[in-house]
């Protein structure tokens, strides 16, 4: 009941161009300002739905609109004439079931034949005879006046009054205020469309004007809502807005007031008013020509506001610029485009739909030696591969080849094969050489049989092969357009297009592998756990906050950590995934996967097509494609609105562009960029043509489906593989967890997104736990910016001073005073925590770290001085939740992980000590900490990675040299058990560090590489070989095993920051500044990490920046010397 | 240009020396005074001699040619480079940036391939001899293995049950292509039945999937229809696979052994009479997978050249140190590079080309290379201007199984350059010296002098 109730409501707002029920109730809300004729158009409504239901139509009446607001407007044209009374509502019972029995034939015409909309055409001759009959009954009373507050103007100047009566008009209610909530509610639907609105209002009281003379007259018209409608219909609603439809609009409008003028001398003897008549007549007639006139921009009743179909009809123009005659190319290997659609010599005509190829060498010529001989030519005889599968219906194999340089004009076409496709059309490929077709007619062929080889028969004067679709199975017939699918030019994979002319292409085969990967089982669930969103949470709060808001605490768990799709089938036979939210379409076609679009608004599945709007099912490597995704999907707000309109002028805002590439079998990579959509932190360097919105990853699972999804710091991971959905269908959400997905829609748009346009102050700050700040920013974090920093600078200068002489007392009170006015400072905090700590104020320290946590929500560092308090005053349970969050966000964090040991161990859970020690000690075979940990745990002497008693003596020998800082001698005594052992670990990893600390760098990488080779799944030995390349100066070394290492243990610091070094050394800042905004998030006041990131702003020449960042190193570090070194250079 | 002054000289009449090509022995002499644009003085003025000179624009142009006969027959092709031809960093970057996956047949090679940057997915590990620690290597970094043997499969079974998971794996078969010899000794045999058997093996252990055949008939390959024939009993073999077990072939490796335009010692013919060309080779292949899959249908070719990709582009200057009279009046010559550094002159009659034009009757002359061995020879039979000390002799192609195959024996082994596309010259391999002689030498204490 509900159901219908809104559809009814949703087809009474269609009368404005609205979508939505909320519009109708608010309409109807809007006329109960004049309730007798609200009510008989609610009765006529009613009657006119009764007699549906009672003669089997009513799903017919809740289909379309017109069905409800024709009724509406003739119910309501008889209260606004009439006076209240019962026979008026019998009327109206009558009137509404009269046009319903209009609306139903007139639509069976105009829809059904001319694919025509019915608009308010049954009004107009409904409301006509209503007119006519009603006008000589003497029961009826005329109406009485409205009352005033719904006539009076406002007092608003003529124009503007004008305006909104003409809205006021259309619902019975000629007066500004109707107007007035009327046309905000356009507004609030659609700017184009209210735009418009303005547009007609203006240039048809313009016309009338001109043409009456008066234009204070054409202003006050009650009649004008005419031009309005207009405007709309044919501006936006029925085409695609666009400066080119606006014109016509335009032109439709200007053409109203003359239909106006005659209707109105048709009112002067018949007394029936014009009503919608003028409007349905131009509006209909216009769509008609343009129909007629295969005008591009018709829209194909597309859903959605104008602003949403422009945008969707930009973004597939863009997406889809192929044709449904879809071939493959016909042949295999990298052919030229000789010939394309009207090319310059024989595609013409009727015969313009056609390509013709050859195959050229890296000098453009197609042929070797002098190209006198038929078989110089490179393609001569090579095989060609049929383009579509289908049935051989025609097959000429006799006509003798020319020789280079002629041609044969009597038999055009030469030795030909002709497939009908059964999608309706022909294809045709010409030119084959003598005699060596291999198909016959009747034969059925696959895509890809082999039909013949290259020649040059027919109109050929070298060797080539052309191929064209056409209408039917003669020779010689007119071509269609088409396209070709699944293939490369260069590295860029195209999956439905025209190649240019010149253009070197080269079909690509289906990889069976990917293709496994991306089949989706019907009624398979696939869930995945959210990482990533509470820093978004956490920056979200600070926004709250910000607003006067709840800030949510920073110990919640994450909103909403695990999510499901279901796979189904929707009648056209693609495929979706079904959220509790939304329904993301996707499908595979001729070698590509698409997502094709988005219902409703769930944000993982917008997510998920960001992340993959498409992808090759062929494998090549490097392989590399764009797509593009409306921008309403990427963001929403003020930007989406402003970019909406600003693309009626630039077409280039309506959408993101995607890159994307493969560098894995399983792994794609995008970028995606917007012009105006630019983040201040976004990656420079490499980018600086266009803007970085974000980037994404999509991995597959070995199994099949996606393993994981990631779009900016947001990642969706498979938690389980993909089961069946009767065992788990999704239940029904309750409306907690809708308001939460509701946040997180926000959220994505908010942070994944753009990051702050970079304008105010407010909304830059945001995202300031989000990007990582540079170091001013950490000192200076709420917002007093660069008055207040150096004062904290100051104190923390002293504070750190007087650590180092011992004095902590002292070195707290440096701070207390800054920690007053800033206590929200996260440094301020992250030192307090510390010096407390070591003081043994375990509860100060505790309040402090927490507070430095919150201050940066994605802080690494804060969190692992957090665990150092929680430790000392047994608070183990604590402990563990926050080595818990450390190791959520960096698995294989050294101190995260050792102290969730030790909080496991505390806690008497063994086992789960063990296994995080065992996994750590993989990574570390030789680290002592871990070794004394496990130790402990299993109550036994650990044996480290070697169990030899000779090399254990031998290690211990040369430690002792090593810190007498003999290396030779320490070298020496690992030596003499190399010869026995040239494979172990622990001598290698030792014989490495030793060969770098003695600066014979050669030999200390080919000990670490031992090492590495002897344990391959150690970190400790690959962090040790980056040490001597880096003395080496080897960065690109550095970079790949760095980069390898990184592979295993994302966030490791000292990987990262020797990765970051070289990438500096070698002038890659672009990449280097990625790594350094990474890892400052994690650790925003980390002296490394700041000095790195001021000597890339150094590199850069970016001396303000590097100021700050050296500033900031000297104040958590006053000795730094390479901090004060660099400030003084500057 | 006037004509050079020769002066007068009395020679024997020999006969049987006439040839049907024209060229008269005592004249003929070739000259080779530049690589790539690059002057032979210049290279050994700057990288000493002997010295092996690559040229980036023949490896890039050989690759290409070969890639596009097969790929404009067959739509799905990749090419493995065989790393035993030539494992030179800088050779195999250039095969894998022209989009070749690595093929290598030890662990060495897989290393080498690894540290190179190439992912394990994209190696193919063959040979006979796969350590078990190389295996879980690669079955960890997703290479694709190629099974030589049930003890292998063996292990590969046992990786599989310790990870918990199914591996796919690809077979090499040996069959007769009709061919001599035919190699038996890889792989399993497929007209004795013996590969059917060892698939139903895997089928029965559950732990692996076949999801590759490969088979090599040998090197050199002179008779492109062998490839015809082998693909068609592999296709048939992929087949039987499917329908029987269920598994899926997605890739048939078809090995390599392609010829290259060198001169076979027991061929009568010179290469480019002799050797079919590549295009020839490409239509037997594309043609017998036409004809033998289902339409529609292709799985990936993958093929392992290796010699035809790199041999011509290699070539070995080296120079004239001594000039001798044998005992029998035969012309000999020292030069300063010999079979230590030319393994495949075992088999291959070299192009000799001169640096310069030398005056003077050609007569028949020995090249000696400098090892003190009776068996260094480059070549006995040239024809031979006589020739100053000093002067540069050019050996071509070299470019295959030299650099993988020479010997540390007597004397060092010389620079690697590399002439690039623009005629830059790169070292891509230094020269040795004593230090890469002992450096893996221990001398006992007691033994010191």
């Amino acid at each position: 009941m509900i159901e219908r109730l809104r559809t009814i409501l949703a087809g009474g707002a269609e009368v404005l161009f609205l979508q939505g029920c909320c519009y109708g109730a608010i309409l109807l809300a809007v006329l109960l300002l004049n309730p007798w004729t609200a009510l008989l158009g609610v009765i006529a409504v009613l009657a006119a739905y009764a007699f549906a239901w009672l003669v089997g139509w009513e799903s017919r009446f809740l289909q379309a609109g017109y069905y409800v607001y024709n009724p509406l407007l003739v119910g309501m044209l008889l209260g606004f004439r009439f006076a209240p009374s019962l026979l008026v509502c019998l009327m109206a019972i009558l009137a509404g079931i009269f046009t319903l029995l209009l609306t139903v034939p007139l639509a069976k015409l105009l829809a059904a034949r001319w694919r025509l909309p019915l608009l308010s055409l049954p009004f107009s001759l409904a409301g006509a005879a209503v007119c006519l009959a009603t006008a000589h009954l003497a029961q009826l009373k005329a109406a009485p006046p409205l009352p005033a507050l719904l006539t009076s103007d406002l007092g608003l100047p003529l124009w503007l009054a004008g305006f909104f009566n003409a809205f006021g008009s259309l619902l019975f209610a000629p007066g500004a205020l109707v107007g007035l909530l009327v046309s905000l509610l356009v507004l609030r639907h659609s700017r184009i469309l209210f735009l418009l609105a303005v547009m007609g209002y203006g240039v048809g009281a313009l016309v009338k004007g001109l043409t009456t003379g008066s234009i204070s007259a054409a202003l006050a018209d009650g009649n004008s809502f005419n031009y309005v409608l207009v405007a709309m219909a044919l501006g936006s609603t029925f085409v695609v807005p666009s400066l080119r439809s606006t014109l016509l609009a335009a032109i439709g409008v200007a053409a109203t007031p003359f239909i106006l003028a005659a209707s109105a001398a048709l009112e002067q003897r018949t007394g029936v008013p014009p009503m919608t008549l003028p409007f349905c007549l131009i509006a209909l007639g216009g769509i008609l020509l343009l129909r007629v006139a295969k005008y591009s921009l018709l829209a194909s009743g597309a859903a959605g506001t104008p602003e949403e179909v422009r945008e969707n009809w930009l973004v597939e123009r863009r997406r889809y610029p192929g044709s449904w005659r879809t071939l493959a190319l016909p042949f295999s290997g990298r052919w030229t485009v000789w010939q394309g659609f009207n090319g310059r010599w024989t595609h013409r005509g009727p015969w313009r739909h056609a390509y013709d190829f050859v195959i050229a060498d890296e000098q453009g010529k197609t042929y070797r030696g002098d190209g006198s001989r038929l078989h110089d030519y490179y393609c001569y005889r090579m095989p060609v591969l049929a383009p579509v599968r289908g049935r051989v219906v025609k097959v000429v194999n006799d006509v003798e080849e020319n020789l280079a340089g002629n041609v044969n004009g009597e038999r055009n076409w030469g030795n030909l094969v002709l497939l009908e496709d059964p999608r309706g059309f022909c294809v045709e490929l010409s030119h084959f050489a003598h005699r060596t077709i291999r198909v016959e007619e009747g034969q059925w062929v696959e895509r890809g049989t082999v039909l013949g080889l290259c020649g040059n028969s027919g109109y050929s004067a070298q060797p080539h092969l052309h191929v064209q679709a056409q209408v039917d199975a003669r020779e010689g017939a007119p071509t269609l357009p088409f396209s070709f699918v699944a293939y490369r030019i260069g590295d860029t994979y195209h999956a439905n297009d025209l190649p240019r002319e010149n253009a070197e292409v080269e079909p690509l085969a289906v990889d069976p592998q990917l293709d496994a990967a991306t089949t989706f089982l019907p009624d398979s669930v696939h869930e995945f756990e959210v990482f990533g969103v509470r820093q978004f949470i956490a920056a979200f709060g600070h926004f709250a906050a910000l607003k006067g808001g709840q800030r949510p605490q920073s110990g919640d768990k994450s909103p909403h950590s695990k999510i499901s799709f279901r796979v189904g089938i929707a009648a056209d036979g693609t495929h979706y995934f079904q959220s509790e939210r939304g329904r993301l379409y996707f499908g595979k076609y001729d070698g590509t996967f698409y997502c094709f679009r988005l219902d409703g608004d769930d944000p993982w599945l917008r997510l998920t097509m960001m992340a993959l709007p498409r992808m090759p099912l062929c494998y090549k490597h490097r392989l590399a494609w764009h797509d593009s995704i409306p921008l309403g999907m990427a963001v929403g707000g003020v930007r989406r609105l402003l970019a909406r309109l600003g693309n009626l002028v630039w077409p280039r805002l309506a959408y993101v562009e995607i890159e994307q590439k493969f560098t894995d079998r399983r792994v794609v990579e995008s970028v995606l960029r917007h012009p105006l959509l630019r983040t201040p932190h976004a990656p420079r360097g490499e980018y600086t043509t266009r803007s970085v919105v974000s980037t994404a990853r999509v991995e597959f699972d070995v199994r099949g489906g996606f393993a994981s999804i990631q779009v900016g710091d947001i990642q969706l991971i498979r938690t389980t593989a993909p089961h069946d959905a009767a065992a788990s269908l999704p239940q029904p959400s309750p409306k907690r967890k809708r308001r939460q997905l509701m946040t997180a829609t926000a959220i994505l748009c908010l942070a994944t997104m753009t990051a702050a346009v970079g304008g105010s102050g407010a909304t830059h700050d945001i995202y300031l736990p989000l990007n990582g700040r540079l170091a001013a920013a950490v000192v200076g974090s709420d917002g007093a910016g660069g008055e207040s920093a150096s004062p904290i600078r100051e104190a923390l200068k002293q504070s750190r001073q007087a650590e180092r002489s011992g004095d902590l007392a002292k070195a707290i009170d440096a701070l207390t005073e800054q920690s007053k006015s800033h206590s929200g400072n996260y440094v301020l905090n992250l030192r307090l925590g510390w010096l407390n700590y070591m003081s043994g104020k375990q509860d100060e320290a505790e309040r402090c770290y927490k507070a430095a946590v919150e201050a940066e929500a994605g802080s690494i560092e804060a969190r692992l001085g957090y665990t150092l308090p929680l430790l000392a005053a047994a608070k183990y349970r604590e402990a563990e939740a926050v080595a818990r969050e450390i190791v959520t966000a960096d698995p294989g964090n050294y101190y995260g992980n050792l102290r969730l040991a030790v909080a496991l161990r505390l806690q008497q859970k063994t086992t789960a000590a063990q296994e995080v020690v065992q996994g750590m000690l993989s990574a570390y075979p030789t680290d002592t900490g871990f070794l004394a940990e496990s130790a402990t745990l299993s109550g036994a002497q650990s044996s480290a990675a070697t169990s030899d008693v000779k090399i254990l003596a031998a290690i211990g020998e040369s430690s002792q040299a090593e810190g007498k800082g003999d290396y030779k001698a320490a070298i020496g005594a690992l030596d003499k058990q190399l010869h026995a052992h040239t494979k172990d670990y622990l001598l290698n990893l030792r014989l490495g560090w030793l060969y770098y600390l003695n600066r014979d760098y050669a030999k200390s990488v080919q000990y670490y590489q031992m090492a590495v080779t002897a344990a391959p799944r150690s970190i400790e030995a690959k962090l040790g070989l980056l040490l001597p390349l880096l003395a080496q100066e080897n960065y690109r070394q550095v970079e790949l095993r760095a980069e390898g290492l990184l592979q295993h243990d994302r966030r490791n610091y000292y990987g990262s920051l020797r990765l970051a070094v070289a990438l500096r050394l070698q002038k890659k800042y672009a990449a280097a500044d990625k790594i350094v905004q990474h890892m400052l998030t994690a650790y925003p006041a980390d002296v490394y990490w700041l000095s790195e990131s001021g000597l890339l702003n150094l590199a850069e020449e970016n001396k303000s920046a590097a100021k700050e960042a050296f500033a900031d190193v000297l104040s958590l570090d006053p000795d730094n010397a390479m901090a004060k070194d660099a400030l003084e250079k500057m | 240009m006037t004509a050079k002054y020769e002066p007068p000289v009395i020679s024997k009449l020999q006969g049987g020396l006439m040839n049907k090509f024209g060229r008269g022995p005592t004249t003929a002499r070739k000259v080779c005074r530049e690589i790539d644009g690059v002057a032979i003085e210049d290279l050994v003025r700057r990288f000493g001699s002997p010295l092996f000179v690559f040229s980036e624009r023949k490896i890039r142009q050989l690759y290409r040619d070969l890639y596009d006969a097969v790929s404009r027959r067959y739509p799905n092709v990749t090419f493995g480079w065989s790393y035993k031809t030539n494992y030179l960093d800088a050779v195999c970057a250039i095969m894998h940036q022209e989009g070749a996956i690595a093929e290598v047949v030890s662990e060495m090679e897989y290393a080498k391939a690894r540290a190179l940057g190439v992912a394990g997915e994209r190696i193919i590990f063959n040979g006979p001899y796969k350590p078990l620690p190389a295996l879980r290597r690669a079955v960890e970094e997703g290479a694709m293995i190629h099974v030589d043997h049930l003890d292998e499969i063996c292990d590969l079974e046992s990786i599989a049950a310790k990870d918990g998971r199914r591996l796919a794996i690809g077979l090499r078969l040996n069959l007769d292509a009709g061919i001599y010899p035919q190699w038996s000794r890889f792989g399993f045999n497929l007209e004795s039945g013996q590969a059917l058997d060892t698939v139903k093996r895997i089928a029965g252990g559950n732990r692996l999937t076949v999801n590759g055949l490969h088979c090599h008939l040998g090197t050199f390959m002179l008779e492109p229809a062998a490839y015809a024939r082998q693909i068609e009993k592999m296709v048939r073999f992929a087949g039987e696979l499917e329908s029987q077990f269920g598994f899926a072939i997605e890739y048939l490796d078809i090995g390599g052994g392609l010829p290259s335009q060198n001169h076979l010692k027991a061929t009568y013919l010179p290469a480019d009479v002799g050797v079919p060309s590549v295009d020839e080779f490409a239509e037997q292949i594309g043609d017998a997978l036409y004809r033998s899959l289902r339409p529609g249908l292709f799985p990936k070719l993958i093929m392992e050249s290796g010699r035809a990709l790199i041999d011509e582009a290699g070539s070995l200057i080296t120079t004239i140190e001594a000039a001798k009279r044998l005992a029998d009046g035969t012309r000999a010559y020292v030069a300063d590079a010999g079979i230590n550094l030319l393994f495949t002159s075992q088999w291959y009659k070299f192009n000799v080309e001169l640096d310069r034009e030398v005056p003077g009757m050609c007569e028949n002359s020995v090249i000696y290379g400098p090892l003190c061995m009776n068996i260094d020879v480059i070549d006995e039979g040239l024809q031979l201007p006589p020739l100053r000390r000093g002067t540069r002799l050019v050996v071509s192609p070299v470019g295959a199984y030299n650099n993988t195959q020479w010997m540390q024996f007597i004397a060092y082994r010389p620079a690697v350059v590399l002439v690039g596309a623009e005629g830059q010259v790169d070292v891509i391999r230094e020269a040795e010296d004593l230090s890469d002689i002992v450096r893996r030498e221990k001398l006992p204490e007691r033994l010191r002098l």
